[in-house]
């Protein structure tokens, strides 16, 4: 049993190169999500990483500001969503990855110089970062190559990203520690108080009505202490023990889904305090959809269908746009389309389900019926070579 | 003789150990924790210290007019309420250390002025967004606490314009 529990620490799962290739595309998803929104930001106050390094040089300059102008912030884009598709594609990693690590950590860096920090996307940088070393790494100890990665490789890459995924959430959990002098579990009721807060942080952000008042949750459990701790212990165990999960496909499955249902929670409870990149990237590396599609599409028996349908699928996504209602096409011109599409990972963490489904139900219904008509051609294509 | 058996043998775990840290995801666990736990927040790095401190007495900062009035600062200059305590925080973090005084012997004084730092910096973000803000501005702190049943607020200006 405890063997078992450990296992992933001791041995490297195996990942498909359809895997690594869906992984690499939804993580690929993933960071251009994270690029949708300008930068406002026009001075750099309060450097920090990377910028305090430059600032150490020269401080009377501003060294990332040139991000804020929006022309330079769309060829920033452009250059990252070219590398991106490189990157989805498997070639040239050790080059693509590097260069993909060094501009995602550029306007966040920007962001967070203003004096405050958002935790928003220093999960998603790190794991670049991590698939960056990893791939040098493997280039000097294993292989240099421009080709698809081996095996071994994306066995590596696929559980050092787990590494920094369960990684942040065991810091924060030393963090908790260090700051509350080890008194956390026990001062956790309090928590109830910071649900107050935010609320009320909430709501001068816009005034908006929904926010005013105090959450009656907050109210019940500052009034129940003890089942207060329970629940919000809970939370912070699951963030110690998350690590249990690296390599462990069983096991980071139950505690990816955990931990999203944790993420959720702490949503409902804070009144929007969601942490929508955390929970993509539990999707990805800790639940595992690229492995639970990539084992559905190899049980079909042929390889060329198997290619058929990925193929199927993905060029589904631009057809679709010709089933869209014509209000939608004219919001969302071809050009952007498959952009829009990507950017719609963001009605997961607004919880707008009606906008996502208008919007997805034709993605839903033409990658269907693509990926069907991709299967049947690579079956029927498939057959000679499959027989001989 | 029993010694080099006990130098042999601890000699055997540490060479098992460092044979499990050089196949297992533990070992760059371990870096990846060190490395956050020491940099902490200079991005992409941090230590994730969000609600890591439950104390029983928590605060909150609120952009208001010069009567008191709470402004919906997100609209106005982009910077959400909870970036206010944050900046508040930072500015106070480096002055202390500027300055080698503990945070919570500042001044009302000293305090008045970082407030009004970040009242210019909310202005300059309002003009970047074309957005117009009162004359008169200030910064209100509320303390939030939990006593014989009642959720107890208290709220004081730290910084007025």
């Amino acid at each position: 049993m405890i063997r078992r529990l450990f296992s992933g620490w001791f041995q490297l799962p195996t990942v498909s190169p359809l895997e690594g290739f869906l992984s690499r595309l939804l993580f690929a998803c993933v960071l251009v999500f994270t690029l949708r929104q300008g930068i406002q930001f026009t001075t750099e106050p309060h450097p920090v990483g990377l910028l305090k390094l430059l600032h150490s040089v020269d401080d009377h300059r501003s060294w990332l500001t040139w991000l804020s102008d929006p022309d330079n912030y769309a060829v920033f884009r452009w250059v990252f969503f070219a590398l991106a598709v490189v990157y989805v594609s498997g070639y040239a990693l050790p080059v693509v990855l590097p260069l993909m690590a060094l501009l995602h950590i550029l306007p966040f860096t920007l962001n967070n110089s203003q004096g405050y920090t958002h935790h928003g996307n220093q999960m998603v940088s790190l794991v670049l970062i991590m698939q960056a070393c990893t791939v040098l790494y493997y280039a000097l100890r294993e292989k240099f190559s421009f080709l698809l990665p081996t095996a071994k490789l994306r066995s590596w890459l696929l559980v050092q990203s787990m590494v920094i995924v369960t990684g942040a959430y065991f810091v924060s959990v030393i963090a908790k520690m260090e700051n509350s002098g080890g008194m956390w579990l026990w001062n956790s009721n309090n928590i109830a108080l910071d649900m107050v807060k935010t609320q009320r942080q909430s709501y001068n952000n816009k005034l908006e009505e929904k926010y005013a008042g105090t959450p009656p949750e907050a109210k019940w459990m500052l009034d129940n202490p003890w089942t207060a701790r329970a629940i919000f212990s809970s939370g912070v165990i699951l963030e110690a023990i998350c690590i249990i999960g690296i390599g462990n496909r069983t096991l980071a499955f139950i505690i990816g889904v955990s931990l999203i249902a944790m993420h959720r929670s702490i949503d409902r409870l804070m009144g929007g305090v969601a942490f929508p990149m955390n929970e993509l990237m539990d999707f990805t590396f800790m639940l595992g959809l690229p492995f639970l599609a990539a084992w559905g599409i190899e049980r079909i028996p042929r390889k060329a269908a198997q290619i058929g349908l990925v193929a199927g699928l993905i060029i589904g996504v631009p057809l679709s746009f010709f089933a869209q209602p014509e209000r939608l096409q004219t919001l969302r011109p071809f050009t952007i389309y498959p952009l829009e599409i990507i950017n719609s990972l963001g009605f997961w963490a607004s919880q707008e389900w009606g906008k996502f489904f208008e919007l997805m139900n034709p993605v839903f219904f033409v990658c269907l019926g693509s990926a069907l008509l991709g299967a049947g051609i690579g079956w029927v294509a498939g057959k000679p070579s499959a027989q001989s | 003789m029993s010694v080099t058996a006990s130098t042999s043998s601890h000699a055997s775990i540490l060479s098992k150990i460092w044979e499990f840290l050089k196949i297992s995801p533990l070992s760059t666990l371990l870096i990846y924790c060190l490395l956050s736990v020491m940099i902490r927040e200079n991005y992409p790095f941090s230590n994730f210290p969000m609600y890591s401190n439950p104390s029983p007495e928590r605060m909150y900062y609120a952009l208001a007019d010069g009567d008191g009035k709470v402004l919906p600062i997100a609209t106005l200059t982009g910077i959400t309420s909870p970036k206010i305590g944050k900046i508040y925080r930072k500015i106070v973090d480096e002055r202390s250390r500027k300055l080698n005084i503990n945070p919570s012997k500042f001044t009302p004084e000293q305090v008045e002025a970082i407030g009004l730092e970040i009242l210019q910096q909310l202005r300059h973000e309002a003009e970047t967004k074309k957005q117009t803000l009162p004359p008169k501005l200030q910064i209100i702190k509320t303390y939030i606490s939990y006593k014989d049943g009642q959720i107890v607020e208290t709220s004081n200006s730290i910084a007025k314009e």
